[in-house]
This record gives structure tokens, sequence and C-alpha cells, in this order.
């Protein structure tokens, strides 16, 4: 479950992004294949660390892979065993990608005065 | 409002994990992650590799599961320098642990550190610890399928070694296929068949561990 030290990481980094004065609503994540992210799993850590009000968007991206015959490189959403020329050396590029890409925040809220409540201007 | 962070989620452990690398280094320590499911065989081969190298080396051992003190009563066998990590719930070691453990060693009279992380073939190769070198261990009784189903710490090990080889003819275990699938996903690394209990093959995996010490200029020769 290492879904959840992830999750734990990616609140702390988060946190940290945070304008002053902002709340945070959201985040995005990518992650390549090699990190075995379950999504479902990572959901449940979020939840788990009491964020039920900010959301995560996970990408999962996929494999990147190359052919040791052909040279071709090309994407694919499951580990293949195979390159579509036959070859069977063919590996993976990448894929241990671990990246906070943007965060969703709420703008901080306007000072209001003390006596009428009224919004203050940026200059006031 | 959207703001952009682009930035590793791991961050502060690769941090902390970058500063234990320069307290091993200055203090001429090398280290290896050993990594591997539970029951492969790490605590196994750390014992009989201490057994073949001290006291000519100065070995330590930080040792991570979730619970007990059993490994690190093992290991006490062959060196005072043993520390034990309870992470409770943590599936794995991360930079924190380590640098909280090497506290707890005098480094400097130190020159190799195995670092048995927690049973796990997937967490613990996501996570730098500030090691030289991971090393990877699968075993016979495993099955031959094992590396093509855990691509990550095939691709992140140094080495890759494959222990019980004493079992294979009692054990449904192809080695062509496994070996097949580690040359598929990561064509450069070695790999050793070796028996932690009977020391075949050991000779390799210390031959290939005192040239990797070498070539990090480490500060003394292995007296294999």
């Amino acid at each position: 479950m290492h879904e959840l030290s992830i999750a734990e990481a990616i609140l702390d980094l988060a946190r940290r992004s945070v304008p002053r004065g902002a709340t945070l609503r959201s985040v995005r994540i990518v992650a390549g294949p090699m990190r075995a992210i379950d999504p479902d799993c990572m959901q449940i850590a979020w939840q788990g660390l009491g964020q039920a009000n900010i959301a995560l968007n996970l990408s999962i991206l996929p494999w990147q892979m190359q052919c040791a015959a052909c040279g071709l490189q090309w994407e694919q959403t499951d580990l293949p065993q195979q390159c579509p020329c036959g070859s069977t050396h063919v590996r993976p590029l990448g894929g241990d990608e671990l990246q906070l890409l943007s965060i969703e925040v709420d703008d901080p809220e306007p000072k209001r005065c003390s006596s009428c409540k009224c919004k203050l201007s940026k200059t006031s | 409002m959207q703001v952009q962070v682009v930035q590793n989620v791991l961050k502060m452990n690769d941090e902390l994990a970058a500063q234990n690398r320069n307290r091993l280094r200055n203090a001429g320590v090398f280290t290896l992650d050993i990594m591997g499911a539970p029951g492969c065989g790490k605590t196994a081969l750390i014992e009989a590799t201490l057994k073949r190298l001290t006291p000519q080396l100065r070995c330590g051992v930080i040792v991570g599961d979730l619970t007990t003190q059993r490994d690190a009563d093992r290991m006490a066998r062959f060196t005072d320098h043993v520390v034990q990590i309870n992470t409770g719930k943590g599936c794995h070691l991360e930079a924190h642990h380590v640098r909280q453990a090497m506290d707890r060693i005098d480094l400097p009279s130190l020159d190799l550190l195995f670092i048995e992380n927690v049973g796990n073939l997937i967490c613990p190769v996501g996570f730098d610890l500030g090691q030289d070198l991971k090393v990877g261990i699968f075993c016979t009784a495993g099955g031959d399928d094992k590396a093509a189903k855990h691509p990550y710490i095939v691709c992140e090990s140094s080495i890759l070694l494959l222990n019980k080889m004493d079992l294979i003819s009692h054990v449904p275990f192809n080695r062509r296929i496994f070996r097949d699938d580690i040359a598929r996903l990561n064509p450069d690394v070695p790999v050793i068949e070796l028996s932690a209990i009977t020391g075949f093959g050991l000779e390799a995996w210390l031959n290939w561990l005192q040239n990797r010490r070498e070539a990090t200029g480490a500060k003394k020769e292995l007296a294999v």
C-alpha cells in the first residue's frame, strides 16, 4: 500500500504550494506506470487522510516502449511483451514519473472592514 | 484559481536521501538497499555475506520490518552494528527511517552498510534511501513470473539475485522464462543465481560487491 505514503507526500507538497490565505480544492497528479499506483487504492488512501473536500485527479501514463530490433517507439496501457514487428526485444522507457502538476485553490477571502463589513479594496 | 506546481511528489524524501548519501559517502561507507518479497532470502543473504566479510570488513545492517526484532537478532551474531526499524504499518523504508537509524550507528567505523528493506517487491523501489546501489532478490520458490510482474524492481536494481537455487529441482521454475523477462525489461542488469543457504553462487555475488565498491572509490578493498 505505497499509495498511502504517496498520498501523504502529495498533500504535504500541495499544502506548501497554496498561496497565503487560499484554500486547497484539488490536486492534479501524473504517475508513470512503473510506480504501480492503483487509482482506487489511491483514492482510498486520499480519503484516509481526511481530505474529502479536496479532489485528487490522478492520471496514469501509458507505457512508453521501444523495440531494440526495429527502433519503433509506441505507447500502450498494459506492458507489452512484443513489438508489432514480432521482436520480443522491447523495453520500457522511463515510466517512473510521479509529479504534482498543479493545484486548484479558492481565492483568498477579501478583507472586510471591522465596522461595516464592506469589502476593502486591495489598496486599503 | 489554478496554480502550476510541477514538482516531484517525493521531493522531500529525495532531499533527505541525498543528505543520507552525502553522510555515507563522507564516512566512506558503501551502502546497498536489499529489496525483495517476504521470504525470498534477504536476511539469509545478508547473513551469508556477513559471515564471509566480517571481521575483515566492518559491516553494519539496518533492518526494516513491520514488527519484531528477529532479523536484528540474527544479524547481531555477525556484527554489533545493527539497527532494527519497525515501520508499524509502513510497507517500505523511507529516507527518514534510514536517517534515524544512521544516527544510532558510528558510520566512520564502517566499511559496508546493508539496508534490508521491508519484504515487498513494489513499494521499496520508488523510495530513494541514500544507498549507493539497489539489489533486487527473487527466489526460485516464488515462481518464474515474478520479474515480468514486477518491472519496476527489475528496471531500478543494479543487480538481480535469484536465490534458493538449491530448491530449483523441487519447484516449477523455468530459468529461461525468468531470464528472458529480465533481458527484455533491463538488458544491462547482471543476474546471479545463488543459494544463501548452501553458498552456491556466493563468490559471484561477493565479487560483484567488491567490484562495485571499488568503482565508488570506497576506502579499502574487500578481503573476500
